[in-house]
């Protein structure tokens, strides 16, 4: 059930109803919210609901375990144990295909091919998002940030609700977990909020990601053999923006979402094109994920505390392990090495001190650091190696001078990276307004906003791009 | 249901009948999408008969016009 689609729209019309309607038995409600989130999810596979349930359920005991435990020796077991059985279901889901493929191809190089089963096992949506936010909430009680949660009911519906079940945002256990234990309450600020959050979030995937992906982006990573430099360059931003718009449409739509739920939820992505490096750009690139990695993998690895050389080595393994978990493929091994090495030059130049320098100096930090991400998001969305590599040549190519690209694709690349660089506050000022006004106008707003991009789309509803992470 | 919810609730509502009246044809493909059954045949033959009237109506055929136009300019046609 995409969010952009009739289905959505009527299921979440009835789940608002009902939930606001349950507004005065707390518990009702979360029951409520669980069976829906259960069936947001069942309609991509409901035999997957199991999967959902499970990881729920292993959570939560070892929560409570964590919790009984007597000794640190055993309080340290159990979390290690529960993230290893986390981690286990993701790789087998994820990976076990592509190891069993990549030993079948190293054994047959060697001249030693065996009868390797091959096993492609259907993926399920949202696994590494679920998975992410049960490691979260098994650590944070491990390090007693939070107390183990006692209502399994809490747990799960915190591992399963639907607005961010698929694509995040990566919420943490200490920022939902309270929200659940009062009633919820709708203020102004949320609804006004909540529906220009939904608003800007289906412009972004609706009509600028989606007219990138059909008119443009899409034909030349199929073939950048047959296309020169300049549309290839020009390609990458496409899909620079693109990638953006359709991330970040989806986050701010389960934002929106949550919000006209009664549920806060933070900001994923705070225009992350005008960053005047890579460790800037991490810290406005998928928030959620960055600092989960930050949090339960480079400081766990020993964070800056070992000197530099473990401080580099700890960078380049959380970057690696990133780019992988996007996807068992060498292409997002070498995204995840690019930005490890780069952060790691950074570091070793002390570029960030010089991005606070000038102006000058500044804007030339922005052009590099974008055009450095724009370098490594050929790898993320080629096919294979063969194609990205493919790219790259054919980006130092100027037999041909003339682009092969429509003004109105122009247009939505370049007025995009525009808006990166206005007030980062402008869509939350603009919820404020949207909240104060009377309710007749604020309901001819989203009703007009609404047409304006059914009228403006692509015809069809691509699916995000993230949804196969 | 607090006041502020059934506000909200009353412009899903406006915004559910508006896309129903401006954006039919989407109903009917949606329709077309669900599974085949007793059901689903009725829906469709619903979804078919409010496009019907509501390309008669006007608001269908405005929003054709319209989408063509921006097709004209984004090559989306």
């Amino acid at each position: 059930m995409l969010f952009p689609t009739v289905d959505f729209g009527l299921f979440f019309l009835v789940v608002f109803a009902v939930s606001w309607a349950l507004a005065r038995f707390n518990g009702a409600r979360k029951h409520f919210l669980l069976a829906a989130s259960y069936v947001f999810y069942g309609c991509w596979d409901w035999r997957f609901c199991g999967l959902l349930a499970l990881n729920a359920l292993i959570n939560f005991a070892a929560g409570l375990a964590i919790e009984r435990a007597q000794s640190d020796e055993r309080r340290r077991l159990i979390v290690v144990g529960a993230v290893a059985v986390n981690l286990l279901i993701l790789a087998v889901f994820k990976y076990l295909g592509w190891f069993l493929q990549s030993a079948h191809d190293v054994l047959q190089a060697v001249g030693l091919e065996r009868d390797i089963p091959i096993i492609d096992l259907v993926l399920p949506v949202g696994i590494s998002f679920f998975t992410f936010q049960g490691i979260s909430y098994v650590v944070d009680v491990y390090r007693r940030v939070i107390k183990a949660e006692r209502s399994p009911l809490d747990v799960a519906l915190y591992i399963s609700f639907f607005p961010q079940l698929v694509a995040g945002p990566i919420v943490r256990a200490s920022d939902f977990l309270p929200q659940l234990k009062h009633a919820p309450r709708l203020t102004e600020r949320d609804i006004g909020v909540g529906l220009t959050f939904i608003l800007i979030g289906l412009f972004k995937k609706m009509i600028v990601a989606n007219y990138l992906a059909t008119q443009f982006v899409d034909d030349v990573f199929f073939d950048p053999a047959s296309h020169s430099a300049p549309t290839l360059l020009l390609a990458v931003y496409g899909y620079a923006v693109q990638i953006y718009c359709d991330f970040s449409g989806y986050s701010d739509i389960a934002i929106g979402v949550a919000a006209l739920l009664g549920f806060q939820f933070k900001a994923n992505f705070n225009q992350p094109y005008r960053a005047t490096g890579l460790q800037d750009f991490w810290r406005r690139w998928h928030i959620s994920l960055s600092t989960w990695l930050r949090d339960y993998l480079y400081i766990p690895l020993g964070g800056s505390r070992g000197g530099t050389i473990f401080t580099y080595r700890n960078l380049m393994i959380t970057m690696l392990l990133g780019g992988i978990w996007h996807g068992a493929a060498w292409t997002f091994v070498i995204w995840g090495a690019l930005h490890g090495g780069a952060l790691v030059l950074e570091r070793v130049f002390n570029l960030a001190k010089a991005a606070e320098a000038g102006v000058m100096t500044r804007s030339a930090c922005v052009f590099a650091t974008f055009h450095f991400v724009c370098f490594a998001w050929i790898f993320f969305r080629a096919e294979d190696l063969a194609t990205a590599l493919s790219f790259v040549g054919g980006l130092a190519d100027f037999k041909e001078l003339s682009p092969d690209v429509s003004w109105f694709a122009l247009g939505l690349i370049f007025g995009s990276l525009a808006f990166q660089f206005v007030r980062a506050d402008l869509n939350d000022r603009v919820g404020i307004w949207l909240g104060c006004v009377a309710p007749i106008v604020r309901g001819v707003v989203f009703i007009a906003g609404l047409l304006a991009i059914q009228w403006l789309a692509p015809s069809g509803v691509a699916p995000f791009i993230y949804f196969q992470f | 249901m607090p006041k502020l919810a059934f506000q909200t609730l009353v412009i899903f509502v406006g915004a559910t009948i508006a896309l129903g009246i401006f954006n039919s044809a989407s109903l009917v493909t949606w329709a077309y999408d669900l599974p085949a059954n007793t059901l689903s045949d009725g829906i469709v033959t619903l979804a078919e008969v409010w496009h019907d009237a509501m390309i008669d109506l006007g608001p269908a055929r405005l929003t054709e016009i319209v989408r063509d136009q921006i097709g004209l300019i984004t090559g989306d046609v």
